[in-house]
């Protein structure tokens, strides 16, 4: 048996390594990060500062019947870590001009106050029903805040792909005072892995029952390892109802500061 | 030299700004992407907002000072909004509106709005606003909103009333230089408002002057049938700096609590009617007091209530009408999770105001028609709003005062065709004593319907 000189020994377990490292490193790092990690670290990636979204939705009942509403979205991370956003509906024509705008908090309500237009002063007003449905739409007021880590416990469920991407299958359970005023017993969220991007969410009553599928389409980086979809779906099953938001335009950290979010900018932001 | 003026104005809606909006529009796009004067114009025409509104209300009763049972207004409001530059714009609210009750008449054609009818061609508001990062400047002819409350706001003194018509009333606006300057929690707002604008009252052949059997009404102060004399025109405050107004309001947000101090110094809208002897004769004449008005309003929520307070001390400073505090206080709670078929939210609004004279003024020779600025002694306010969905909503609201038993009740219902066309049908009902607020409106019980259409 010809032997195997050290040179063609050292090569052979070269590449043995190599190719373990390719196969099975990723693979274990994935299995090594929780649930709560994968969102974590998704959160750091994915935060940004400031963002401004122009966004058209279409809203078409189970007929085909569409309806189109146009908003505005500001959005920025306080020096606390705390959001706050502002909203402002410009179309249709008889809501043109409403605001509302939120101000985050740890602890306790947030505050928030409504602009009409008709009225000609700022409201303030307590906060929605969070599982109450935003304008017409099959978004409820919960689905468009950011994602708090501190009021879900976040189980790592699978790997499933979606378009050909590697992707996360994440539990996100309400717990806490959240388990009461969260419309969802869960949610399950696809989180490509290559982006820490999430791809699709599906929400389950508190039955236990899939009642919504959010799709998140076209999705770009937008800045750094920042990546934003052009295009999001939100499919209510039940009402066979669907809401697509479009943006229109977006940009992100111009460097919107604390004096931007305020009731004189609520009137008129621009 | 107001005739020149409305020219001018409309000159500027409809033939200056839309040529400067074509020609920036041009300047924006490339020799590729040129477009016709017709793109143009349509683009123009795109960014026009506005909304056509067909009001209508049938009374159930004839009154003496108005026989016309159904009456019909017509209203078209456009939205108008030219950027100067990037921190620059014109807003200019054109509104045309026409009715069978004799409330308009002409054009305006001045800048200090004091005629008794309204006007077919007006500007709701027609302003220059420059913004700025920290603060905010306007010069124009501008609406202004203060106080928290939901059903009358003792701390808003700034704009007159017009009251042809009382549960459809509007505000006027008023020719007025302001500053809103912000920082932090923090906001300031400065008014200057140089010329004064008198309330719009029903005069005496509108039936919302309220008066009984042999009762004339001056400035809608009802005096007695027994009492004869020659009333006079109204006597308007010169124009002079001395009588110009001006308003200052401090607003900021602890702690979920917002908190706002406001001043006004200026005239009450609402004239009282000043009875002077002459010779054998009396002559009735309506005068405006000049006041201060002090205020705060708190507003917090709790979980799903809201709740806010309003009040004011107006001290009336030639000694013509009380000094009084005047107050409100309130709430709002949704019910938003019914998990019901048919409703999907439902809301209700309650307010309790009341007033308290401090110094109470020798008032025998005036004959007060101050109902208008002082309308709740002791009452209470509110609304119940059923929402079914997006695009229906029935809401009953009211006011009953607690010492003289006059009550006002409205029902309505919503409906929202499509995003460009809303109906909305209800009736006004008011009942009491003929000579109580509500009362004196007892034969104007209406049903009414408006029809609007937005484009």
């Amino acid at each position: 048996m010809r032997k195997w000189s050290l040179f063609s020994r050292l090569l052979v377990v070269s590449i043995f390594t190599f190719f373990m490292n390719g196969l099975f490193i990723p693979a274990a790092t994935a299995a090594e990060m929780s649930g709560k990690e994968i969102m974590e670290k998704q959160k750091k990636l994915q935060e940004t500062n400031d963002e401004k979204e122009v966004l058209a939705m279409k809203l078409i009942d189970k007929k085909g019947n569409a309806k189109d509403r146009k908003i505005v979205r500001y959005s920025m991370k306080t020096g606390a870590g705390l959001n706050k956003i502002m909203m402002i509906f410009l179309e249709p024509k008889d809501i043109k001009g409403t605001g509302l705008l939120t101000w985050e908090h740890k602890d306790g309500d947030d505050d928030q106050w409504l602009y009409l237009p008709e009225l000609g002063k700022e409201k303030r007003i307590a906060s929605s029903g969070k599982k109450n449905k935003f304008m017409g739409t099959d978004f409820a007021f919960e689905d468009l805040r950011p994602e708090n880590l501190n009021t879900h416990k976040y189980n790592l469920i699978g790997s499933e792909q979606i378009e050909g991407k590697d992707c996360f299958v994440i539990e996100a359970l309400p717990v806490g005072k959240e388990e009461k005023e969260s419309g969802y017993s869960k949610r399950k969220l696809w989180i490509r892995k290559d982006i820490s991007f999430t791809v699709k969410i599906e929400f389950y009553d508190k039955k236990g029952k899939l009642i919504k599928v959010q799709e998140n389409k076209n999705a770009k980086n937008v800045s750094g390892m920042v990546w934003r979809s052009d295009e999001i779906v939100m499919k209510d099953l039940g009402e066979e109802h669907q809401t697509s938001l479009i943006v229109q335009s977006r940009s992100i950290n111009k460097g919107m500061d604390d004096d931007f979010f305020s009731l004189r900018k609520l009137k008129s932001p621009e | 030299m107001h005739r020149i003026f409305l020219i001018f104005l409309i000159f500027l809606t409809f033939f200056i700004f839309p040529t400067i909006s074509i020609y920036a529009q041009d300047a924006t796009t490339t020799k590729e992407e040129k477009e016709g004067p017709a793109d143009s114009l349509r683009k123009f025409l795109d960014n026009i907002a506005g909304s056509l509104e067909y009001k209508f209300f049938g009374h159930f009763y004839k009154v003496k000072q108005d026989n016309i049972l159904y009456a019909h207004e017509l209203i078209m409001k456009l939205d108008t909004k030219y950027n100067l530059d990037k921190n620059t714009s014109l807003v200019l609210m054109p509104i045309l509106r026409a009715d069978n009750r004799h409330f308009t008449a002409g054009a305006i054609d001045r800048l200090q709005e004091t005629e008794n009818r309204r006007y077919h061609f007006n500007f709701k508001e027609a302003f220059l606003v420059r913004r700025g990062e920290k603060a905010d400047f306007y010069l124009g002819k501008k609406i202004y909103s203060w106080g928290k409350a939901e059903g009358f706001n003792p701390t808003d003194n700034i704009n007159p009333y017009d009251f042809l018509d009382f549960p459809d009333k509007e505000k006027i606006g008023v020719l007025s230089a302001a500053v809103e300057y912000s920082i932090g929690n923090y906001s300031v707002d400065i008014v200057f408002v140089p010329l004064f604008t008198p309330s719009r009252l029903p005069g005496q052949n509108n039936r919302w002057a309220g008066s009984a059997e042999g009762e004339i009404t001056v400035s809608n102060a009802v005096i007695p049938a027994d009492v004869t004399g020659e009333v006079r025109e109204r006597e308007l405050p010169a124009k002079t700096i001395a009588n110009s107004q001006f308003a200052t309001r401090i607003k900021t947000t602890i702690s979920g609590w917002d908190f706002a101090l406001s001043y006004y110094h200026g005239f009450d809208s609402v004239p009282v009617v000043e009875e002077e002897v002459v010779g054998l004769t009396k002559h009735y004449t309506p005068k405006y007091n000049k006041i201060n008005n002090y205020g705060l309003s708190i507003a917090t929520t709790f979980d799903k209530l809201e709740m806010h307070a309003e009040g004011a001390y107006r001290d009336t400073a030639n000694g013509h009408d009380d000094d009084f505090l005047s107050y409100i206080i309130g709430g709002s709670y949704s019910w938003d999770e019914l998990n019901l078929e048919f409703i999907e939210k439902i809301s209700l609004y309650f307010e309790f105001a009341g007033e308290k004279v401090v110094n109470a003024k020798d008032n025998r020779k005036r004959f007060s028609s101050a109902d208008y600025s002082r309308p709740l002694k002791r009452s209470v306010l509110g609304s119940l709003v059923f929402k079914f969905n997006e695009d229906v909503d029935f809401r009953i609201g009211g006011n009953y005062n607690l010492d003289e038993y006059d009550r006002y009740i409205q029902p309505k219902v919503t409906y929202k065709v499509s995003d460009k066309l809303k109906l909305k049908a209800g009736l006004d009902i008011m009942a009491g004593h003929k000579d109580t607020f509500w009362g004196k409106w007892r034969k104007n019980d209406r049903v009414f319907t408006n029809v609007l259409w937005y484009f």
